[in-house]
């Protein structure tokens, strides 16, 4: 360029041209040279659909975190001794090998709520009264009874649960299996995150970051309440021909400064993110109003009810999120009330386990019925899972502190064997009963990838010269969960 | 005398040493531990017959020393068992990459992580 005033005329007669050919082509003009500009850029489509390692029954997932860590003995891991032995100080012979955060004084001694326990379903499946909804789709779920991990804190125990690290900067299992199986709905986030309440789930988004993978895989989180995506519709003075010119201009700039910044993968996310907000203003109106469900659906999932409408209309969007191929809905439980903000019951566990198990207990049995009704149970798999569960002895007189060493997960839909239990804590609910059968957050990982036809060891990417996978150096399929 | 006295002074203070070297397992050593078999993990995931030999090389030699300070501790025979293991498992995953089969030896290394994990259920101190 010899002169300032040169660069202008010729900027003036390239924007010209853009004008020109938007008014010449119908559907926006820029469109199918922006196809042939991606592949003069060289850039590559990191979202196109790709088959899995082998068949799966699985097509999605909805991850459904219980944040805050239920406690397994108070909702699925019936303990007669545990009972038997309430009140009396732990047997020292139950705690060997573990270290214990709570000591001395009434925070030792064993302790049970005012439960009630039922064999359900064909399987026998225990529930205790706190889920009567959910104990009547006790033949949908595969049981994980020897659950374990690290349990220090929520936020690093519930980063280890997402990302399999206690740090950040690894991705989440969702930005994985995104990276691994591409997208099957273009016109939709592959990855979504949902949840009650106000505030974003504890812990943040590096629970759906992708970490070190390309920034396109990470999750969008949709907001609570009845305006999930803002700034969805386009301004009423923007006619929608001039906004499509001036996303296609957008795309163009953005294009020609990524072929001089090839390995960019923040730029590659934008150009994606721009192109998806477009169609997501048609798609995704319709993808999450639960007001075009029918009043018996909505009454399903315990929409309208003060206890569970909140969570409710949350599982009954990650439904229809899925009918429409998003892959991975990771759907955090938020507070059941001003009081009672999760699930972690240090103290007044029966109002904290009361309140919690109200919100959650006909929506997700509702979603397991429908997904079913609806011939979605199949290709989906449903996973309840925690950061850790809850210890055996009290705490606070009336609650139970965090156990990383024996709690209880489960999964349900998607290929797994549904009845079964796999696994066990020792006979006071304390630790896993036989550590060879321990499943730890690697092994839950490996299984979910497993069920969508994923080989753990073959998803692997290549980051600053060192082949990472999503299940660290660890891992293991729990086959015996797999039909 | 006051020769005697010194040599014995010397030589309480290198027992005393060698006593806190045998208490505690040294965590530089853990940590070099997990730096190579997370490198020897993404060698093999990526057929690198050489960096996974040596990597693998590397690793059975440390196994041993830690076999080593175990027995010599006492009294911790799932210890000393989970670091012979550890070290078959080695020897394995050596055998597997020098006949080319990757496959097998990615497996036979995240057995050995899993290994490591159940040792540190043990004696980790956290």
């Amino acid at each position: 360029m010899k002169s300032r005033r040169e660069f202008l005329h010729k900027a003036g007669l390239g924007l010209g041209a853009l004008g020109v050919s938007s008014l010449a082509l119908p559907g926006g003009g820029l469109l199918s040279y922006a196809n042939a500009a991606d592949l003069a850029a060289g850039i590559d489509d990191p979202l196109a659909p790709k088959k899995p390692h082998f068949p799966g029954k699985a097509k999605s997932v909805i991850w459904l975190h219980m944040d805050g860590a239920p406690s397994h003995l108070d909702l699925f891991d019936y303990k007669p001794e545990l009972i038997r032995l309430a009140g009396t100080p732990t047997p020292d012979s139950f705690t060997q090998g573990i270290q214990l955060a709570t000591r001395g004084g009434d925070s030792n001694k064993l302790f049970i709520s005012k439960r009630e326990w039922k064999q359900h379903g064909q399987s026998g499946a225990w529930f205790s009264d706190l889920l009567p909804n959910l104990a009547q789709r006790a033949d949908d779920i595969a049981f994980i009874k020897s659950s374990v991990t690290v349990g220090a804190t929520h936020n690093i125990s519930i980063l280890k649960l997402n990302t399999g690290d206690l740090v950040p900067g690894r991705p989440s299992l969702g930005a994985w299996v995104q990276y691994a199986l591409g997208s099957a709905n273009r016109d939709l986030p592959s990855y979504v995150v949902l949840y009650n309440g106000k505030n974003e789930p504890q812990g943040g988004s590096v629970n759906w970051s992708s970490g070190f993978l390309p920034a396109v895989y990470q999750g969008t989180a949709f907001l609570p309440g009845d305006q999930p995506i803002h700034n969805l519709s386009r301004p009423e003075l923007i006619a929608a021909a001039a906004q499509r010119s001036e996303l296609d201009l957008l795309k163009q700039l953005n294009q020609h400064h990524a072929t001089r910044y090839k390995g960019d993968s923040e730029l590659k996310a934008r150009i994606e993110a721009y192109e998806l907000a477009y169609r997501m203003q048609s798609t995704a109106p319709e993808a999450v109003d639960v007001n075009k469900e029918t009043a018996a659906t909505r009454a399903l999932y315990g929409i309208g009810d003060k206890d569970t409408n909140d969570y409710g209309t949350v599982l009954l969007r990650a439904r229809r999120l899925v009918e429409r191929g998003v892959r991975f809905v990771q759907v955090v439980s938020g507070p059941a009330n001003e009081e009672v903000r999760n699930w972690d019951g240090h103290s007044d566990l029966e109002k904290n386990h009361g309140a919690m198990a109200r919100m959650v207990d006909k929506p997700v049995a509702g979603l397991l019925a429908d997904l079913k009704s609806r011939g979605l149970l199949e290709s989906t798999l449903v996973v309840w899972t925690s950061e850790f569960g809850r210890t055996s002895f009290g705490e606070s007189g009336d609650g139970r502190d965090h156990n990383p060493w024996g709690y209880t997960q489960w999964m349900a839909g998607g290929g797994v064997k549904a009845g079964l239990t796999y696994g066990e804590t020792d006979a006071i609910g304390l630790q896993v009963a036989d550590k060879e059968k321990a499943v730890d957050t690697y092994d839950l990982h490996a299984t979910v990838l497993a069920l969508l036809g994923l080989d753990h060891l073959k998803v692997t990417y290549l980051n600053a010269g060192r082949s990472e996978r999503p299940t660290v150096v660890y891992g293991k399929v729990v086959k015996e969960l797999i039909a | 005398m006051r020769k005697i006295s010194l040599i014995a002074g010397i030589l309480i203070l290198f027992a005393g040493s060698v006593w806190a070297a045998v208490a505690e397992l040294d965590s530089d050593l853990m940590q070099a531990v997990e730096d190579v078999n997370k490198s020897m993990a993404s060698n093999i995931a990526l057929k690198d017959k050489k960096g996974s030999l040596s990597d693998a090389t590397e690793l059975g030699g440390m196994f041993a020393e830690i076999e080593h300070f175990y027995v010599s501790k006492g009294d911790a025979d799932d210890a000393v068992k989970l670091s012979r293991k550890s070290r078959e498992l080695v020897a394995d995953i050596l055998k597997s990459v020098n006949g080319g089969d990757f496959d097998h030896a990615i497996n036979l290394a995240t057995d050995l992580s899993r290994t490591c994990k159940s040792c540190h259920n043990f004696y980790k101190k956290s």
